[in-house]
């Protein structure tokens, strides 16, 4: 987490440290010299007051002098932010979708995803749209995070220099599960990257496919479950699909296999069948907002998953 | 008998009207809040803004204009009569402003009422259909127009009342003893009209007076408003030309833009 | 009548009760505003302990996540609308200003206890908006549209109490600057004025001149909920950046409003115990109006990840840093004025001292929000949230306690224990910066604010600061006992103990009701100690 996995991640920390050590000389001296003079000039030691109680001097002395510690502030910040903000031509360009309370990514070839996978070394630029309040983009890893707001399209870019898999946060309050409104950003090797990107362009046609649009839309199921096998609120559907779980049903463990009726069940009637570990999280139940034609689809679109693996 | 010590009655006029301007600068800035809300979209939205105003009717807004500025002349006039000690002819004029301020209030009373019918409302059905620019539009409307009107009402109420206080007599009841108990040499004890006449005069004192008991019976003045001390109603009428005055920025870009 | 009755013990018009709220009196007016304040602060801070509970362990611990959201939005309207911004201004600025300037009262009477009904009015309209419509409010005390435009809670009420607290503030605001301007005593120019005052002018230009800001946009916002205009909201043509804009002009000076008055009973507080005179009198008091000016032109930079055009984001970061200029002034006066005094250390000046430690913490953490780049890493992250409660809690809450530590036996003819007071200020020290330094290197490591669940390698740094939150508890308690013991059991208090030079010392203690006998007259400036001033 501490790393500084973007280009500019280390600008940000030069400003950040120059501030803080400019602060932390200032504030001992200032805290030095407050208990010096307790000490020195305590009524005991110094019983006559002096008399002076001005200096244009002294005026001029710690007004100039914080003047250019802040204008060095600002220009470190101002230098820093110009890296943050200007986007190289060739800059890849991936389309942010945010709503509550998830994200999703669309890639220059039409893919979408739910979760960032990006190559080393390449600039990206996210083009950043919300559907519904302001959410916030931000990688702290990246030192950087901007607001998407409806109604506008803000960017981000970044250029990724170093492998590995960063959290991706919501950083503006978006309403009740704001704090579960995260992914991650995955950095590929160049070689990896393009296996992803081949590896991912799966067929999905069909009822799996209305499954998919129900998953994302009137279901808003990925608010809770991901399809790529990271834990958000409930469990992965990636490979639930005849797999074996284990579920609290009626305060006692047991062993199903999910099935189309298991599945059918868990959306329907969530509460009778707790699946093991989600024991303080309250799926809702769908049955009403979801008919039978929907059931299935999302039935199939869980197959799915469990039949393709990444 | 009953001692009194004489309370000062404490009377700051350039304080007082102070107080009212710097009240009045701060509504110049709660519409001045509205007008740049106003002027972004409309940087925005100008051809729908344009559009959009052709749908109010610019008589009814001259109309609302004119009954606005014939108050403020009125208002003008009941300070002037107060002024000149005529406060029967003052409080003739206030009832006239007063009059206009609720003949202003019915006629945008018949407006609205008009626009509504037409399904010309927030949120209506009409203008959802329509252009963002024009939806703003009526937005900004209804929220400034009805804050102003707002303010007519307060206005209203303010003149209503202080037409209250102009209308009180002198009171002619009570009495007033008064035991003094100091020494004033070289003084003397005088009785003024109201115009500074002196009416009365008692002798001068030496310094082998060591005492003095009075006791007066007088008739205190109550009304708090009159040729000399108008203050409240002066601040009143300030009230009310501003309210005005935002009118007149109003109708111009509500009315006339188109 | 009796001149020499104090204010507090003398026979009103009505009996018991509304003897106080139905009084004139500027003192009155000032107790009454401390122990409504005092009784926010109970509820705010309580709620404050309970969130840093539910932050104990990742996932849930006590609340569920709907009613977090509704604690830290409550938690800071209260904190913000009812308790900090009325604070300094409403209850020392309502009890002392008029005393300080030798008047008998302030400017308008009547509309000063108005201030105070209005205040209550709000305050609990805001407060019966937590039990009824759709509960407490979930939105954060910023209001952001359009999730305020959305959400289904109660969100109407708060905002139209805050609305009417403006009024109230507004009211104060102009009270004020007609006060200093039309009723200081003879001899007392500009110049000789006491700091406290310059403090209040300075905040009072700021209540008048940005309440009425914030009142508009509430409304508009309240409009835009129950009848459907569209001015904020995307979907009808609304911006939600404009809602931000017309927020943080007046939220930002806001927090001017707070901190300004605070630092004038610094200025009040360092000279008396010193025993010397003010080191740069003028200095201080104009770089209050400076700070004023200065700090009506920053806001937007609590929008520089927003959206907003680079060439905005980075004229508002070079006006940010403008600010820290004239308050340096300040602190580095301040330490002046310790240089060569002959220093009695006394609770008060300890206040002062913890004042200026945690306040240059809290600026310090402000010029890392104030730099474009750190800020883009930091917004809204328990960075912020350990600024704000630096420069507020640290800052003008313990200038706050130092001034009520410093004015307590002239508000209440009673001293309290020196020893107790000594030991619960270094609880409330040791609490705080437990609390809040952990939130800062929290944020620095990227862990979002307003966040009910969190990344499990945070966990050690939110127990470490929920500890803390239980020693400020504790000396909290410890403090209010302090007091409350010397309100009642104290001694009682000279007309000067501390050898204070402002007009307040030279009445007795408490005050009696008119104040001063004589309107008195002016020589040397407030804290010279020349001329028998002593
Ligand atoms: C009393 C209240 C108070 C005060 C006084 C301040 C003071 C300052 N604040 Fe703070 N601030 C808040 C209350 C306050 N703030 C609140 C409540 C929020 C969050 C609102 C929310 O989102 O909920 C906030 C948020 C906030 C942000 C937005 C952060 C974000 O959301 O991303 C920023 C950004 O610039 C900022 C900056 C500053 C600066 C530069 C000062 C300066 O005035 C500080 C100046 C002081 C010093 C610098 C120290 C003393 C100076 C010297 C010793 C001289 C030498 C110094 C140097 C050479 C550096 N503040
Ligand atoms: C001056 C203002 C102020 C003060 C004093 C405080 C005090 C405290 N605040 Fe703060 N806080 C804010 C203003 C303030 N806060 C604001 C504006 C926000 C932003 C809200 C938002 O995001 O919208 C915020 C947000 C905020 C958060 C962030 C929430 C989040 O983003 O998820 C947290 C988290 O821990 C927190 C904690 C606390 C705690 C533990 C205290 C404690 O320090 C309280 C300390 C006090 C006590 C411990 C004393 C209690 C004592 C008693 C009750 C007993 C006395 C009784 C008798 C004598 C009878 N606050
Ligand atoms: C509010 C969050 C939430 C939403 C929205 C949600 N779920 Fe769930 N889901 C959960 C939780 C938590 C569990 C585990 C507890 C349980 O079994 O009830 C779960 C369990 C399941 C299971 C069983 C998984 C297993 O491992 O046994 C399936 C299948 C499922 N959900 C499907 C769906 C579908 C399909 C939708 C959308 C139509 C949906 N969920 C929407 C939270 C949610
Ligand atoms: Cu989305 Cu917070
Ligand atoms: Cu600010």
């Amino acid at each position: 987490m501490r790393s500084q996995a973007a280009s500019y991640a280390s600008q940000v920390d030069v400003a950040f440290w120059f501030i803080f050590i400019v602060s932390t000389i200032l504030l001992t001296g200032i805290t030095l010299f407050m208990i010096f003079c307790l000490y020195r000039y305590s009524k005991k030691r110094n019983p006559t007051p002096a008399t002076f109680d001005g200096s244009i001097f002294l005026e001029t002395l710690w007004t100039v002098i914080p003047t250019i510690l802040v204008m060095i502030m600002f220009y470190l910040g101002y230098e820093g932010f110009l890296s943050m903000r200007q986007a190289p031509a060739d800059s890849m360009i991936i389309k942010v979708y945010a709503r509550m309370w998830n994200w999703r990514f669309e890639y220059p070839d039409g893919r979408k995803t739910d979760k960032l996978v990006v190559p080393l070394n390449k600039p990206v630029k996210l083009l950043m749209y919300s559907e519904d309040v302001i959410h916030s983009f931000y990688i702290p890893a990246f030192r950087n995070k901007e607001d998407v707001v409806p109604g506008r399209e803000n960017f981000l870019w970044f250029k990724a220099i170093e492998e590995g898999t960063f959290d991706v946060l919501c950083a503006e309050y978006c309403g009740d599960l704001h704090s579960y409104m995260s992914t991650t950003i995955e950095v590929l090797k160049q070689e990896e990257y393009e296996a992803w990107e081949k590896g991912i362009v799966l067929e999905i046609k069909g009822e799996a496919l209305k499954g998919k649009e129900i998953f994302h839309g009137k279901g808003a199921c990925m608010a809770c479950h991901s399809v790529d096998g990271s834990k958000i609120l409930g469990p992965t559907l990636k490979g639930l699909w005849n797999s074996k779980t284990i579920v609290i049903q009626d305060g006692k463990e047991r062993e199903v296999v999910a099935n189309e009726d298991y599945i059918k069940e868990a959306i329907l009637n969530p509460s009778k069948a707790i699946t093991k570990g989600y024991e303080n999280i309250p799926m809702n139940a769908y049955k009403g907002i979801l008919d039978e034609k929907d059931i299935k689809a999302l039935v199939e679109y869980i197959k799915y998953l469990g039949d393709n693996p990444k | 008998m009953k001692a009194f010590s004489p309370i000062e009655k404490h009377q700051d006029y350039t304080g007082a009207k102070m107080g009212l301007w710097i009240f009045l600068f701060g509504e110049l800035l709660l519409f001045g809040a509205m007008f740049i809300l106003y002027s972004v979209f409309r940087h925005w939205y100008p051809q729908d803004f344009h559009n959009a105003s052709r749908s109010l009717n610019m008589i009814t807004g001259t109309v609302h204009t004119l009954v606005l500025l014939t108050s403020s002349l009125t208002m003008v006039l009941s300070i002037t009569a107060i002024q000149k000690g005529n406060k029967k002819l003052c409080l003739t004029f206030l009832f006239l402003t007063i009059l206009l301020g609720l003949l202003f209030m019915v006629n945008k009373y018949f407006e609205w009422e008009h626009k509504i019918h037409n399904g010309i409302y927030p949120g209506s059905e009409f203008l959802l259909a329509q252009a963002k620019g024009v939806m703003v539009f009526f937005s900004l409307y209804y929220s400034m127009v009805g804050i102003h009107g707002l303010h007519v009402i307060i206005g209203i109420v303010l003149l209503s009342w202080i037409f209250w206080e102009v209308l009180k007599k002198p009171d002619h009841h009570s009495r007033w003893d008064a035991f003094l108990h100091k020494d004033f040499p070289g003084c003397h004890l005088a009785i003024v009209d109201a115009q500074g006449k002196e009416v009365w005069k008692g002798e001068v004192f030496d310094d082998s007076v060591k005492q003095i008991h009075l006791r007066v019976s007088y008739h205190p003045v109550k009304e708090r408003i009159h040729f000399h001390d108008f203050i409240s109603l002066e601040n009143c009428g300030l009230y009310w030309h501003l309210v005005d005055m935002i009118w007149i920025f109003l109708f111009p870009l509500y009315y006339l833009i188109s | 009548m009796d001149v020499s009755v104090s204010y507090n013990q003398e026979k009103t018009a009505y009996p018991g009760i509304f003897g106080w709220i139905f009084s004139t009196d500027h003192k009155r007016i000032g107790v009454l505003y401390l122990l409504s304040i005092a009784t926010f602060f109970i509820v705010g801070a309580s709620i404050g302990v309970v969130m840093r509970l539910e932050m104990l362990t990742p996932g849930q611990t006590i609340v569920q996540p709907r009613t977090y959201n509704a604690l830290f939005t409550v938690h800071g309207v209260i904190m913000i609308f009812l308790i900090v911004l009325p604070g300094v201004p409403s209850i020392f600025g309502n009890f002392f200003l008029p005393i300080q300037l030798g008047a008998k009262d302030v400017a308008f009477p009547k509309l000063n206890i108005l201030s105070w009904w209005l205040y209550m009015t709000g305050a609990l309209i805001a407060v019966a908006g937590l039990f009824v419509g759709g509960g407490a409010p979930d939105t954060g005390w910023t209001f952001y549209a359009p999730y305020t435009l959305k959400s289904a809670t109660n969100i109407v009420m708060p905002l139209f109490g805050a609305f009417i607290l403006g009024i109230s503030s507004i009211i104060t605001g102009l009270n004020f600057i007609t006060t200093i301007h039309r009723m200081r005593c003879p001899g007392m120019t500009w110049n000789k004025m006491p700091l406290f005052a310059w403090g209040l002018y300075a905040t009072a230009w700021i209540q008048v001149l940005a309440n009425p800001i914030v009142g508009i946009t509430l409304l508009l916002v309240i409009f835009e909920k129950v009848f459907d205009i569209g001015v904020f909201d995307p979907s009808k043509g609304g911006d939600p950046l404009l809602y931000q804009h017309l927020f943080w002009i007046y939220s930002h000076p806001a927090v001017y409003i707070m901190i300004l008055p605070g630092m004038g009973i610094i200025s009040e507080i360092l000279p008396t115990f010193s025993k010397k005179n003010i080191f740069g009198y003028k200095a201080i008091a104009y770089s209050s109006m400076l700070i004023a000016i200065i700090g009506s032109f920053v806001w937007a930079h609590h929008m520089f990840t927003t959206g907003m055009s680079d060439i905005a984001r980075i004229v508002f970061s070079f006006l940010t840093f403008l600010v820290a200029i004239p308050t340096g002034v300040k602190i580095f006066n301040w330490l002046a004025t310790l240089y060569g005094g002959s220093i009695e250390v006394k609770t008060p000046l300890l206040y002062a001292l913890v004042f200026i430690f945690q306040f240059c913490i809290g600026g310090f953490t402000g010029m890392i929000l104030g730099t474009l780049s750190t800020d883009l890493h930091v917004h809204d992250t328990y960075y912020v949230v350990g600024h704000f409660h630096y420069t507020m809690f640290g800052g003008l809450g313990f200038a706050l306690l130092g001034g009520l530590y410093y004015w307590f036996p002239k508000m209440f003819g009673k001293m309290y224990s020196e020893k107790h007071s000594r030991i619960a200020l270094g609880t409330l020290f040791v609490g705080f910066n437990t609390l809040y330094f952990h939130m800062l290197i929290m944020g620095w490591l990227g862990m979002p604010r307003r966040y009910y669940d969190y990344l499990g390698y945070f966990q050690t740094l939110h127990v470490t600061s929920t500890i803390g939150s239980w020693i400020l508890f504790v000396g909290i308690f410890y403090m209010m006992g302090n007091l409350i013991h010397a309100g009642l059991k104290g001694e009682k208090a000279q007309a000067n103990p501390w050898g204070g030079t402002t007009l307040e010392w030279k009445i007795s203690s408490p005050p009696p009701t008119e104040n001063f006998e004589e309107i008195p007259e002016v020589v040397y400036g407030p804290y010279e100690r020349k001329g028998g001033q002593e």
